[in-house]
């Protein structure tokens, strides 16, 4: 990669920033890149320009009014962090969750993480300059939030579990759609092979490029598909399950050399195993109360607790100090997308700044979940 | 790697592992540790192939408290590293972990916490400008006591009042 | 030498499968729809922004004025007002009003009603010239039986 010309440092570099207004950067996000020609000599990333401070909005009001903004931090696989949420709340207070709310729960948290895996499997080719695949990728994410969108009543933030349960019940239409949603996709996976993965340009472009070793990722803390992509069979939903995915029959698939190609692959891999998951989820949705019974108030004890999940982009983990009342004290929420992009200072030096873009899509990003 | 390994191995720094009860804490060890034995339990972690889930500080009297929750990739066993930032000062894992030079540029920006060490203090999420003002580091009415939640300081520890650099706070 | 060859050819077959696939898709029908010309029909599940329930047998709202909903909303979006006229046990509703520019359509308000007095309006085609458009009076809302935002 690094050329003689590179080398002579007597060359004219100069500043160029990317962002914060960059459709690359996926959301408002600057690198401030110090370049030699096309190559990155030194990156510089800026944060900050969308941040809400929802750990401060958490400290400020009782932890039910909390539960709207978690679907506003990573808004593509919003309900995840919903699921994180209210089972951190349910393991403070003990609330049994019903059979038939669990099965909802990961039977929607997995079709949210396969709507989320299309749009970035869009974005990702669009970075590379391929405008097709976005297409196609949306048309079948539509199918998707048209199916939350019955069920929810909101297409994006859905804001759809509580305490105890879910918001809404599901019907029979629900599993039908959901069910014919599946057969179409796994028609669909076969189309994304063969117009993406054995794509000449696409391999040519992602293969052997932005390598993370294991040991980088350790150091990093990168979680999610982007760890697995280096060969690390890690995922919260087995190593550390929650809900009902230890019933569950799904494997967890893993490249091997840890570069944009194996991140790809892993996560249209992912898309196949969550639509299993789905399916078992659907097979097993029992007859019964959609909704426990919680305790109308519930007062956080005085001590810290965290609970983690498995988010569409990593390792999601609320950490919660509570004071004996309803507010939190202290509430900190560890989002995937953070430690997956602080390596890229690191991982992208000397790069061509057109593998910098690639690096980037790879990565699955999601600035508002960085800036949370 | 189990509970009694770790804590044996821990051990040999004469520290000891307690262990917290998993359905609740979400946590199964949990470590209270002095500043300067930070850096060497960090880098034993480090060897130990554990990673760095996040970073975090909670702002208590008497000294805000830094919490830090490892984890392993190979099998489930999470631990949490405590420990009180006296005079607002705590030293950097940023060259050990690479993840917590995020982290720890962020807890300086709301907790005013300053990591010595760590090269790279600027803001990384509020600006230039917001020098000086800490969004999450509480009000002195409102600040609870370590004790009161849970976050036991050590006992021999001196009681350093530092109350007065709260708020009043130079980079690094 | 040979490995030049070879990526050629299977490099050539991929783009040419890949057309493949884009011609094969172009001759499906299309799967978008050409709004506003046309429209989708919206689910009836859907959680727009509030409105007052009217009560079947008296035409008024079903409100007790007890303001849970204001309380449980994190925005602070709803204000009730109301009044206990003389004589009267009860507290009447004289005024609801949301505040849609702060409304971030959460639904705890609706879950919290004792009475079930506030629904979702099926609306998602809001637009306006000025904030104070999206300050809604709800209880006035009521007795044109809700209908578009004006």
């Amino acid at each position: 990669m690094k050329t003689e010309a590179f080398k002579d440092e007597s060359r004219h570099r100069f500043l160029l920033n990317m962002g914060p207004q960059h459709p690359a950067t996926h959301g408002v996000l600057r690198l401030v890149l110090e370049m030699d020609g096309e190559y990155v000599v030194h990156l510089d990333p800026v944060l900050g320009y969308g941040h809400r401070m929802h750990e401060k909005m958490a400290e400020a009001r009782p932890w039910p009014s909390f539960l709207p903004n978690t679907a506003r931090m990573d808004y593509l696989a919003a309900l995840p962090y919903n699921h994180g949420y209210v089972c951190l709340i349910e393991k403070l207070a003990g609330v049994e969750v019903p059979r038939r709310a669990e099965c909802i729960r990961v039977a929607t948290s997995e079709l949210n993480r396969v709507a989320s895996h299309l749009l970035w499997l869009g974005a990702f080719l669009l970075d590379l300059g391929a405008f097709t695949p976005i297409l196609y990728g949306f048309d079948d994410r539509e199918q998707i939030l048209d199916i939350l969108e019955d069920i929810t009543g909101s297409r994006l933030t859905y804001s759809y579990f509580r305490v105890g349960g879910v918001y809404r019940d599901v019907d029979d239409r629900f599993v039908e759609n959901t069910r014919v949603f599946i057969k179409r996709m796994r028609k669909r996976l076969d189309i994304y092979n063969k117009l993406v993965t054995d794509n000449i340009i696409f391999i040519k472009r992602t293969e052997g490029i932005g390598v993370i070793s294991p040991e980088m990722a350790r150091r990093y803390g990168v979680t999610g598909a982007n760890l697995r992509g280096s060969g690390i069979a890690y995922d919260i939903r087995k190593t550390e399950p929650y809900s009902i995915y230890p019933e569950l029959d799904f494997e967890i698939p893993v490249g091997s050399r840890g570069d944009c190609f194996d991140r790809y692959l892993v996560r249209i891999k992912e898309i196949e195993q969550s639509l299993r998951i789905i399916e078992q989820a659907l097979d097993m949705l029992p007859e019964g109360e959609f909704r426990g019974k919680a305790p109308k108030k519930i007062k956080l004890p005085p001590r810290a607790a965290s609970f983690a999940v498995e988010a569409a982009r990593g390792e999601l983990v609320y950490f919660m100090v509570g004071q004996d009342s309803d507010v939190p004290y202290r509430l900190k929420v560890r989002v995937p997308s953070y430690a997956n992009l602080s390596l890229i200072a690191e991982l992208c030096q000397g790069m061509l700044i057109a593998d910098l873009v690639s690096v980037m899509g790879s990565l699955d990003l999601v600035i508002p979940e960085i800036d949370r | 790697m189990t509970f009694q390994e770790l804590a044996d191995q821990l051990g040999a720094f004469s520290l000891s592992l307690t262990a917290s009860d998993y359905a609740a804490s979400g946590v199964y060890a949990d470590l209270l540790l002095e500043q300067r034995q930070l850096r060497q339990v960090v880098q034993h972690l480090l060897e130990q192939e554990f990673y760095l889930v996040f970073a975090t500080a909670v702002s208590l009297k008497p000294a805000a408290c830094l919490v830090y929750q490892f984890a392993r990739h190979d099998v489930l066993f999470r631990v949490n590293l405590r420990l009180f930032a006296h005079e607002n000062e705590s030293p950097t894992i940023s060259d050990i972990f690479h993840a917590a030079m995020w982290y720890e540029r962020e807890i300086h920006d709301f907790f005013g916490i300053a990591f010595t060490g760590n090269g790279d203090m600027r803001p990384l999420i509020l600006s230039e400008m917001d020098a000086g003002f800490h969004p999450l580091l509480k009000a002195e009415n409102v600040c609870m006591d370590a004790e009161k939640l849970g976050f036991l300081p050590l006992a021999d520890e001196p009681e350093a009042g530092d109350e007065q650099a709260r708020g009043s706070l130079e980079d690094a | 030498m040979s490995g030049y060859f070879s990526d050629l050819y299977h490099g050539t077959k991929s783009l040419l499968v890949g057309l493949g696939v884009t011609f094969k898709e172009m001759l499906k029908p299309t799967v978008t729809v050409h709004y506003p010309r046309e429209t989708l029909t919206i689910t009836p599940n859907y959680r727009g922004h509030i409105e007052l329930v009217s009560d079947e047998k008296t035409g008024g709202s079903l409100c007790i004025t007890c303001g849970m909903c204001a309380r449980a909303c994190p925005s602070a979006c709803i204000s009730i007002h109301s009044e206990k006229p003389e004589g009267s046990k009860k507290k009447i509703l004289t005024g609801f009003e949301l505040d849609f520019t702060r409304c971030s359509l959460c639904g705890i308000c609706v879950e919290s009603c004792p009475t079930d007095a506030i629904a979702y309006s099926q609306e998602y085609n809001l637009a306006g010239y000025s904030r104070e458009e999206f300050h809604m009076d709800l209880l006035g809302r009521l007795g044109k039986g809700g209908g578009s935002l004006t």
